[in-house]
């Protein structure tokens, strides 16, 4: 039985490191990978169609409203819920036209958007 | 550009065992190693783009790895992990390898006593094989103390070794 190792001996068992075994290390990181890929395409998908919408908005809010042939009473209706919900001041809240309240809506589907993909990630 | 998650993948399969086994002879403990592997195997593929062609896939891997290893280390107290980490290696440590012969555990088992920078300068330089100039890249040191490192881990190895050599002849 040997009591002494030698340098050479040392370098040569150094050389010959044990290998790690696999078991499943590859796949779990292929599915992070998979999984942080899918997510960045939702999100950038998502701040594409808020972009796209309010550049719409802005350029052309009467066609856009026109194209979209809902009743006025839609907004009307969803106005005059978004005063009952905010607590805005009665001055503040007639200040708002029909734009306003579409911009809302996007900016709300936005929002709802993002908690969805901040919850899913969890 | 590897921004496939298929390509990026067969990276992972080709490297993972040299950067797994690296952290794991930093962190000696299995989970823990698990956990930086992945990260480093994330932040490499979110940085492909900023990797270059003067250096080694592996050795970029490897600069990746310590550094996620330094910055775990900072995030926690560590004379508390590493009394937890000693003992579950004792009880685990055949089932993280390959097929091992003796001789290689005992080597293993030795590796845990080197602190952080020894292990990793001896790892890399003669388990590896990249040059002291490379190492020190890595590790962002300079090349005398990856040699220093090197010299003095090699002395603990020795006596590490010889005594458990000599252990296993008084209990044969």
């Amino acid at each position: 039985m040997k009591d002494q190792i030698s340098e050479d001996e040392l370098n040569r068992i150094l050389a010959q490191p044990a290998q790690i075994a696999d078991r499943g290390f590859t796949e779990q990181v292929r599915t992070r990978l998979k999984k942080s890929e899918s997510k960045r395409m939702v999100v950038f998908a998502a701040i594409a169609v808020f972009w796209t919408a309010l550049a719409i908005l802005i350029g052309f809010p009467e066609q856009l409203l026109n194209s979209l042939s809902l009743p006025d009473t839609v907004f009307e209706d969803l106005f005059v819920t978004l005063i009952d919900i905010l607590p805005l001041r009665e001055s503040l809240a007639f200040e708002l036209s029909r734009n306003s309240s579409l911009l809302g809506v996007i900016f709300t589907v936005f929002l709802a958007l993002f908690i969805a993909l901040k919850l899913g990630e969890e | 550009m590897l921004r496939d998650t298929s390509a990026f993948s067969s990276l992972v399969a080709m490297h993972q065992g040299k950067v797994r086994g690296f952290l794991l002879r930093l962190t000696h403990d299995y989970d823990s190693m698990n956990d930086l592997a992945q990260e480093t195997f994330i932040t490499a593929f979110k940085k492909i783009s900023q990797f270059k062609g003067d250096q080694s896939m592996a050795g970029w891997l490897m600069k990746i790895a310590f550094n996620q290893y330094l910055q775990s280390q900072r995030k926690k107290s560590r004379q508390q992990e590493i009394g937890e980490q000693l003992k579950a290696i004792a009880e685990v440590h055949t089932s993280f390898y390959e097929p091992v012969s003796a001789e290689q555990l005992d080597l293993e088992a030795a590796m845990t006593n080197l602190n952080s920078q020894q292990a990793a300068a001896i790892t890399l330089c003669h388990s590896y094989g990249f040059s002291h100039r490379e190492a020190a890249e890595i590790l962002q040191i300079p090349v005398g103390t990856v040699k220093t490192n090197i010299l003095r881990g090699k002395e603990n190895l020795v006596k590490l070794l010889q005594s458990t050599t000599v252990e296993e002849a008084q209990l044969g």
